[in-house]
């Protein structure tokens, strides 16, 4: 209930409070001042019949209590409480705007291509920023749609920018035209074998090659002499070295279901269901009976699925190979079908936080084939 | 217990007098009468109660309850 307190000044206090208690207003408290000065506490609601009969005493409102204290004070800060709100919203807005897009490769057909493919799919300057799952979800669907041309490709928000790294698919499609191509290696290698289907090797299985070597060359020699001149063809298998930053929550929380279901009906309210029988960790799914558009109340048939939370601490070592596994799996994606990890080495590892980073280094047995086009056409020197 | 008797229980409608050395507490009394800082009349149904004493202020004046504050030397049930 709504209270006020009124300081009273007058000349006989004593009077006035008779009067009050003659039209039946209720004083629940009376505190005197001196002889001419009371506060009273009156309900709010008894305030326009105290003003009506106040006659020569003056009446000034000192306090509310409840309610009306708090709406008043909210009229009274009004334009402070209103900056607050729109200074909050203008803040969660701003961070979570993204201002820049940077994709960090070289190639402009390339950037084009990816970046007409970030717009679609709404990332683009000026755009609120995405969650973590849906921008794996973004990432995976183009390197689907793009799998000709992407052979890897990360999306990483950091602060309100975008940085969008990519490697390119180098296909080793077998050039079908009138040119000379030399086949070479497309990264630093340990030559690991060599197919060659046309030209001649000029280089064996464990040498060291760096990237642009010619490894089949186009030309045919006899005793240092060129003979005829092919366009090279084949293709290069060699180990190359991948250095990975893998970090890993220390903290494993799994949902696993246990197969059992349940049907019931309980009453939802606002977010909470009142009924019996549910299970304490469970998955549900509503179908609402009745329901009500003015309250937030609704009769609900629910199915349940009980889960199994698994939830704990990793230790050092558990962590640790969950990490190596991630790291692991995240390589693997990059490798196609005849491609595989050698090796494996952790060069670093650190707790950070609630977290266990780790830097790996992989060997990686690794197709890196690639063409290279040679003047002139074919060419016999006697 | 009958429903009345709960009602009775809980809606109390006799005259009740609580004194302590502080205060004097009156619950359901009639009206109002005559006060001020040296006595203080409170009629009931059946009569009324002087209050007297030294420095006497009416604390709380509700419809049915009157809480009376001060240096109370003297009750009288008339």
């Amino acid at each position: 209930m709504n209270t006020i307190i009124l300081n009273i000044k007058g000349k006989n206090i004593d009077n006035f409070i008779y009067r009050l208690h003659s039209k039946r207003i209720e004083l629940l408290n009376i505190s005197y001042i001196n002889r001419k000065e009371v506060d009273i506490e009156i309900y709010d609601s008894d305030y326009v019949l105290v003003d009506e009969i106040k006659g020569t005493y003056e009446i000034t409102t000192k306090k509310y209590k409840g309610i009306k204290k708090v709406k008043n004070m909210i009229i009274y800060h009004k334009i402070f409480i209103c900056s607050i709100i729109l200074g909050i919203v203008l803040f969660l807005t701003l961070t979570n705007l993204i201002y820049d897009v940077e994709i960090v490769y070289s190639g402009n057909n390339m950037r084009e291509m990816l970046s007409d493919e970030l717009k679609r799919h709404g990332i683009k300057k000026y755009s609120f920023a995405k969650s973590f799952d849906e921008l794996e979800s973004i990432k995976n669907q183009i390197l689907i749609d793009r799998k000709d041309s992407l052979e890897w490709l990360m999306i990483e928000r950091v602060g309100t920018k975008y940085i969008v790294r990519l490697e390119p698919r180098e296909l080793n499609d077998i050039k079908e035209d009138n040119k000379l191509y030399n086949v070479i290696v497309t990264k630093d290698v340990i030559i690991k074998k060599v197919e060659a289907s046309s030209g001649e090797i000029v280089k064996n299985v464990n040498d060291y090659a760096k990237k642009g070597d010619v490894v089949i060359s186009s030309d045919i020699l006899l005793y240092d002499n060129l003979k005829a001149r092919v366009s090279a063809s084949g293709i290069v298998y060699g180990e190359t070295w991948y250095k990975v930053n893998i970090e890993y929550p220390l903290n494993y929380y799994e949902e696993k279901e246990t197969g059992n279901v349940k049907t019931l009906y309980n009453i939802k309210f606002l977010d909470r269901y009142i009924g019996f029988g549910s299970f304490k960790n469970k998955k549900i799914e509503d179908n609402y009976i009745l329901k009500s558009d003015i309250l937030p109340v609704a009769l609900n048939k629910q199915t349940q699925r009980e889960i199994e939370i698994i939830n704990y601490t990793l230790g050092y070592n558990e962590a640790l190979e969950h990490a190596k596994e991630e790291g692991r799996k995240k390589m693997k994606e990059r490798l196609d079908e005849d491609e595989y990890i050698i090796d494996e080495k952790s060069l670093k590892i650190e707790m950070k936080d609630s977290k266990i980073v780790v830097d790996m280094f992989y060997t990686v047995y690794e197709n890196v084939t690639g063409y290279i086009e040679i003047e002139g056409l074919d060419d016999i020197q006697q | 217990m009958r429903v009345t008797d709960i009602r009775k229980y809980l809606l109390e409608e006799n005259l009740e007098i609580r004194i302590t050395p502080k205060y004097v507490d009156i619950v359901n009394y009639k009206e109002l009468g005559h006060f001020d800082n040296k006595s203080i009349t409170i009629y009931h149904n059946d009569g009324n109660v002087k209050i007297s004493g030294d420095s006497l202020t009416i604390s709380k004046l509700l419809n049915k309850e009157v809480l009376i504050i001060g240096d109370i030397k003297n009750i009288e049930l008339r």
